[in-house]
């Protein structure tokens, strides 16, 4: 079985401390995506664990026995996919795609680099230069350089990071039926959040220097760990105190009470939560209303709102939420 | 990768081997007094310091104002001939300083061609008219300034080039003129960019031999030879040697501190080329007489007077102890290079593999070598080399000498140009991704492999343009090989040297012509590198 184990990992330059006490896993076929914004130290997990890092504290395990460090040769079965492709300039695509392949013979390096070039639909492209590609081009050769010496586990730097918006929705998913079509197991970084919740069968969001929460998307994007969470994986509302105890939710300290924007709705059909509206701006998909809630209790929220509704016939609207769509998280 | 051994013991070594000459020479500040430099102090020490001095602060005003004002119109305006100045500007860089003085001393001093010709064009004698010395120390000034405002000229015009456009445009939307323009901001901004250009400008000249000697200026450099030739005493001229080292290294933590505080840079993130004016009538007249002054002066007038000579005299002086001189002159030139762009190399790969501060250290240690005049590496070689002779050989009871041989001569090539390859080699690495490095190592390519296949196919061009360079400057260099040289071992730069210390300009202009030749092509590669950036 080929899974990645992550123990308590953690790692400092000079005196900075990166990561700590980071620890997940990724069992075989799965893809896991280390999420958290730029700089978090993300890439650095995957260098350490391609070999490319040394001195770490913590131990990652491939395979369950090979024990990786920095001088340590156990990631033949480990393929990395570079943010910037690492393509060589100087070699034409199908040079790139043989290029890992020394310990087959011609013929079979040609047989493979064939193989490569038909599955990754790059047959038209195989004496072109690395320039001459588009950037989708360039990474579907990036991807087959990896794929050719059949490596267990891919790891994904940042990989639709160059790509237009368009182009990325459509490799995702080209990439994601790849890995699984091939039985691999990849981790993926990311700092973007749509991209980690649909590719992902797992996801772990890094926090103040470690790993805050694993789990699947489903599990994150429902019962985030806190607020910070919330917030990273999509737009919420934070609820104040004189709404929720209308729901009979009362918070604690250190707790807040949010609720998605998908499940934020104002209407002018009465309902328990009466507000006034004091400030409105359009915001294509959602409003962003700033409301009176009573004299002194005003509140910013983001709201759906049905398109009959006229904001300019209304100073007064009503809040329909349902209580289980509130979450309570810590702060 | 990270640990490759050989690369970072192979660093040590040769930074120590090559710092050594330069540790001996600094050692001599700490000397105690001795009756010669008693003498030196009381009598031509002071001149030495003042010409030094005056030659810095005359060779900074002129470079200043030749070099920034050519960058600033060839950058900011179009005018007649505006795209040839462009890359025409740097060609007084082909020409050695030192060739460049014998060719105005052959044609502006009191018996040269020009004030001949302009003295019996007007019957004049030589005391009825207003004479200005060439050969004088104003005039090393003027000579080294035409030939040194490249380096002002192209550092600031890589400065405006990606600073200023769009501050130009927001000063004229404040309603500033052209000329406001220029006094107010650009001058400012620029500053930094001058001074590093003057401060390289500036060592180059009070490093110099050449033009000294022969316009018989009192300075370190011709202190060192004068001391050593004269008064026989190597001592004392490593002890002058070492004032003049730390002379230099004083501008050389001035160019660093300037290069800290560079902090004039535009907020724009990306390169915005600037639209440049069209000038008509009389400005354009005038900026392409601003550029073409410099030109002809710094380039087309000597080299012309050059080629006039080299017409004149060729036939007598190409013959077999020529051709001699110029194969020897070509071998030692291939092989200095060969090594030298050899050793560059494993400074720079290994600074590229271990990626620590110990690499990078060796590496700008190694590099400091080419600041350091070529008569002060002359002489901390030769007292490097005599330790040796006199300690290591004499003890093991070998009868050989390697003093006065070509290994001290190849040494001394290596400790000063090993910096222009290691900078050349710096440029090209920067643009290969260190990703490339990972990526092999991620598909367990070995290093040797990594090297064969990856690295040096992307690198040759620097490898290529790093030897050509080392070996035009091995040909021009003057007086590390004139004191390193073994005994009747001539090069092309020597000959030149000789033939006008024996009052013979016009035949010193063919060997000076092999020299200029390949400058240029020197030069060429500069602006292609220009053309590429």
């Amino acid at each position: 079985m080929f899974g990645i184990k992550v123990n308590n990992f953690g790692i400092s330059f000079g005196n900075m401390e990166i990561l700590k006490e980071v620890s997940f896993s990724v069992q075989e076929g799965e893809i896991v995506t280390i999420l958290g914004p730029s700089g978090s130290g993300k890439s650095t997990i995957l260098r350490a664990i391609a070999s490319l890092q040394e001195k770490f504290e913590g131990e990652i395990l491939l395979n369950e026995t090979c024990q990786i460090s920095g001088n340590q040769k156990c990631n033949k079965d480990i393929g990395y996919i570079f943010q910037d492709y690492a393509l060589f300039p100087h070699l034409d695509v199908k040079e790139n795609i043989g290029f890992a392949l020394f310990n087959l013979n011609a013929i079979e390096k040609q047989r493979r680099v064939d193989e490569l070039l038909k599955q990754f639909d790059l047959v038209e492209h195989r004496n072109k230069q690395i320039h001459e590609l588009s950037g989708g081009q360039q990474q579907r050769v990036s991807i087959a350089r990896t794929i050719a010496y059949n490596p267990k586990i891919l790891l994904l730097d940042e990989p639709f990071s160059n790509l237009d918006s368009l182009l990325r929705d459509k490799t995702k998913l080209w990439l994601k039926d790849i890995i699984k079509k091939l039985g691999l197991s990849a981790i993926l970084v990311t700092h973007d959040k749509k991209e980690a919740l649909s590719i992902s069968d797992k996801i772990g969001i890094l926090q103040n220097k470690t790993l805050v929460q694993f789990g699947t998307p489903q599990e994150l994007f429902s019962q985030p760990a806190n607020l910070y969470i919330a917030k990273f994986l999509g737009d919420i509302n934070i609820l104040p105190q004189s709404i929720v105890q209308h729901f009979g939710i009362t918070l604690q300290e250190e707790q807040s009470a949010i609720i998605r924007l998908n499940k934020t709705f104002v209407t002018y059909h009465p309902t328990a939560i009466k507000l006034h509206i004091k400030q409105v701006s359009y915001c294509g998909d959602y409003y962003e209303l700033v409301l009176n809630f009573s004299e002194h209790n005003t509140f910013f929220i983001k709201a759906n709102v049905s398109s009959d509704f006229n904001f300019s016939d209304n100073s007064t609207i009503y809040l329909d939420i349902c209580a289980s769509d509130i979450l309570v998280v810590n702060t | 990768m990270k640990n490759f051994k050989p690369l970072n013991i192979s660093s040590v070594v040769l930074t120590l081997l090559i710092s050594v000459p330069a540790i001996i020479i600094l050692s001599h500040i700490f000397l105690g007094s001795s009756e010669n430099w008693e003498h030196l102090k009381q009598t031509v020490l002071g001149d030495y310091i003042f010409n030094s001095l005056y030659i810095m602060v005359g060779v900074a005003f002129l470079t200043s104002i030749i070099g920034f004002s050519t960058a600033y119109v060839t950058t900011v305006f179009s005018f007649s001939f505006s795209n040839f100045f462009h890359y025409a500007l740097i060609l007084p860089f082909a020409i050695p300083t030192y060739i460049v003085a014998y060719i105005y001393g052959g044609m502006f001093d009191i018996t040269g061609t020009v004030t001949t010709f302009i003295l019996n064009l007007f019957d004049k004698r030589l005391d009825e008219v207003i004479f200005f010395d060439i050969m004088s120390i104003e005039g090393a000034i003027i000579v080294m300034s035409l030939v040194l405002y490249p380096y002002v000229y192209l550092i600031s015009k890589t400065y405006l080039r990606a600073e200023s456009a769009s501050i130009i445009d927001a000063s004229k939307t404040l309603g500033l003129s052209q000329w406001q323009i220029f006094y107010k901001v650009i001058i400012p901004i620029s500053r930094p960019a001058i001074v590093a250009g003057v401060i390289l400008a500036v060592m180059e000249a009070v490093s110099d031999f050449g033009v000294m000697d022969y316009y018989g200026v009192a300075t370190f450099v011709t202190g060192i030879f004068r001391t050593w030739f004269g008064m026989g005493s190597i001592e004392d001229a490593a002890r002058l040697a070492s004032l003049l080292m730390l002379f230099i290294f004083v501008l050389i933590f001035l160019e660093k501190l300037q290069r800290i505080n560079k902090q004039y840079k535009s907020s724009g993130k990306d390169f915005k080329p600037i639209s440049k004016i069209k000038l008509k009538g009389g400005n354009n007249i005038l900026a392409f007489l601003l550029c073409f002054i410099p030109f002809f002066l710094g380039f087309l007038l000597p080299f012309t007077q050059m080629s006039y000579w080299f017409m004149l005299s060729y036939h007598e002086v190409i013959d077999d102890s020529f051709i001699q001189i110029l194969i020897q002159t070509l071998i030692i030139a291939t092989f200095s290079a060969f090594l030298i762009t050899a050793l560059a190399f494993i400074f720079v790969y290994n600074v590229r593999l271990s990626k620590n501060k110990t690499s990078d250290i060796l590496t700008q240690i190694v590099k400091l070598g080419y600041s350091i005049p070529g008569a002060v590496v002359a002489v901390g070689i030769l007292s490097f080399f005599a330790l040796i002779d006199r300690y290591i050989f004499n003890i093991l009871t070998l009868n050989i000498l390697i003093s006065g041989t070509i290994i001290a001569l190849i040494f001394g090539y290596s400790v000063r140009f090993l910096a222009i390859s290691i900078n050349n080699y710096e440029s090209g690495f920067s643009k290969i991704p260190s990703s490339y490095d990972d990526a092999c190592k991620t598909m367990n390519i070995t290093p040797i492999t990594t090297l064969r296949h990856v690295i040096l196919p992307l690198i040759k061009n620097s490898v290529l343009a790093s030897f050509i360079i080392v070996f035009i400057e091995v040909i021009k260099e003057l007086p590390l090989t004139l004191v390193l040289r073994p005994f009747n071992y001539d090069t092309l730069a020597i000959l030149s040297h000789e033939y006008v210390n024996q009052s013979q300009i016009v035949q010193s202009s063919v060997p000076a012509m092999f020299i200029v030749g390949l400058g240029i092509v020197s030069v060429l590669i500069l602006a292609r590198n220009m053309i590429k950036d």
